[in-house]
């Protein structure tokens, strides 16, 4: 073998193992992922919890301690790795949810938070399956404005390849109490 | 005629053969005259051959030899072994470095897939508030604005990991459910000042 082939084969030999992490980076993630973004007025004026919040009253109270929750928006929207979905919240805010990723339990998300055009936070997390996120401090109304962001991987409908991105389906409240949390 | 004391001073030179030639004439001629200088000359000379005889001289036999011998036993330099080994199996410095890039990035490709991604924490630019890395999982406290940045927990089990968070707010709390799989971010806004 003269010299030359054999630099030029070490040579591919070498671009191709520098490649290989971004090839298998590149794999698509093409499961579906539920998003569920909920948002909750949250303010201590003693008119109790919504009726629709009941399923996750006892999770509201450990965690905040206001007197009053009431159910101001829910969205439900599918999507799959590398397809973002932004959800048009209250008091002008958006809220973009960019899946990542799903690693066996777990599902690795970008967020973006912005009020108006301005973003207000910029977070990259990596949620449980059927994991709650919670984002809250923002004014709203009489009080604080409580985002909830549940993405989850359904069992039934986890397809292993060439499974067309689908198209996003949107919920709106008013709906029942069993629709919010799975 | 140059008097005996400047010739006395000229004699030891004189007699290592370090005087310019004009002196060395005046002091030849002096002494051919004088045998009272030609008496210190001999002095001269005999305290010299005293002294000489008293110094140590090493011995100096074999030791060009050993000089070589240890040299030859120094470690060869990196750069001339790797060129000799490379020589040796024929290859040339392109292809040396090709494959030592190669075995490299293979290694490094072995590392990665080995321990995942390297743990490294992303830091915001100045003006913003960053999180790196929480596992709110890990948190066992309950709310509040105390739970603030940066804070990490040692726990019992990885639930949500927060690998980045930028913010403009200037204060961050995070926390989450004991048990549960809710972590939360509280990004209170700053109290309007009005004027």
């Amino acid at each position: 073998m003269s010299e030359k082939a054999a630099v030029s084969r070490a040579s591919m030999l070498l671009l191709l193992i520098l490649a290989a992490p971004a090839l298998v980076a590149a794999e698509p993630c093409d499961k579906r992922i539920e998003i569920r973004v909920n948002c909750v007025l949250a303010a201590d004026t003693n008119r109790g919890l919504d009726e629709r919040l009941r399923p996750m009253g006892g999770q509201l109270q450990r965690l905040f301690r206001y007197s009053t929750y009431r159910l101001v928006s829910h969205q439900v929207e599918e999507a799959v790795c590398g397809q973002g979905r932004a959800f048009t919240l209250p008091g002008g805010r958006v809220l973009h949810v960019d899946p990542q990723d799903v690693d066996q339990n777990t599902i690795k998300m970008g967020l973006v938070l912005f009020q108006g055009d301005r973003p207000v936070m910029t977070t990259d997390v990596k949620l449980l399956n059927h994991g709650l996120l919670i984002i809250g401090g923002s004014r709203y109304e009489e009080g604080m404005l409580i985002i909830s962001i549940q993405a989850s991987v359904p069992t039934s409908a986890s397809p292993e390849g060439g499974a067309p991105a689908p198209e996003p389906k949107v919920k709106t409240s008013p709906l029942s109490p069993t629709e919010l949390v799975p | 005629m140059i008097e005996c004391t400047g010739i006395a001073e000229l004699l030891g030179a004189f007699r290592d053969g370090e005087l310019e030639p004009d002196k060395v004439a005046i002091v030849a001629r002096h002494l051919a005259a004088c045998t009272q200088c030609e008496m210190l000359l001999s002095e001269i000379c005999e305290l010299g051959e005293t002294l000489r005889a008293s110094a140590w001289e090493p011995c100096l036999d074999g030791f060009a030899e050993q000089v070589l011998s240890r040299v030859a036993r120094l470690p060869e330099p990196f750069s001339r072994r790797l060129r000799r080994g490379l020589g040796a199996l024929g290859w040339s410095w392109p292809a040396a470095i090709t494959s030592a890039s190669l075995a490299t990035a293979l290694a490094s490709w072995l590392v990665l897939m080995t321990f995942g991604k390297p743990n490294t924490p992303s830091i915001t630019a100045a003006g913003s508030n960053a999180v790196t890395e929480v596992r709110a999982g890990e948190s066992a406290a309950q709310g509040g604005l105390a739970q603030a940045l940066g804070l990490s927990y040692p726990g019992p089990k990885d639930q949500v990991v927060i690998s980045r968070l930028e913010t403009d707010r200037h204060h961050v709390a995070l926390w989450s459910e004991p048990e549960g799989t809710t972590t939360v971010i509280w990004l209170p806004e700053e109290p309007e000042i009005s004027e």
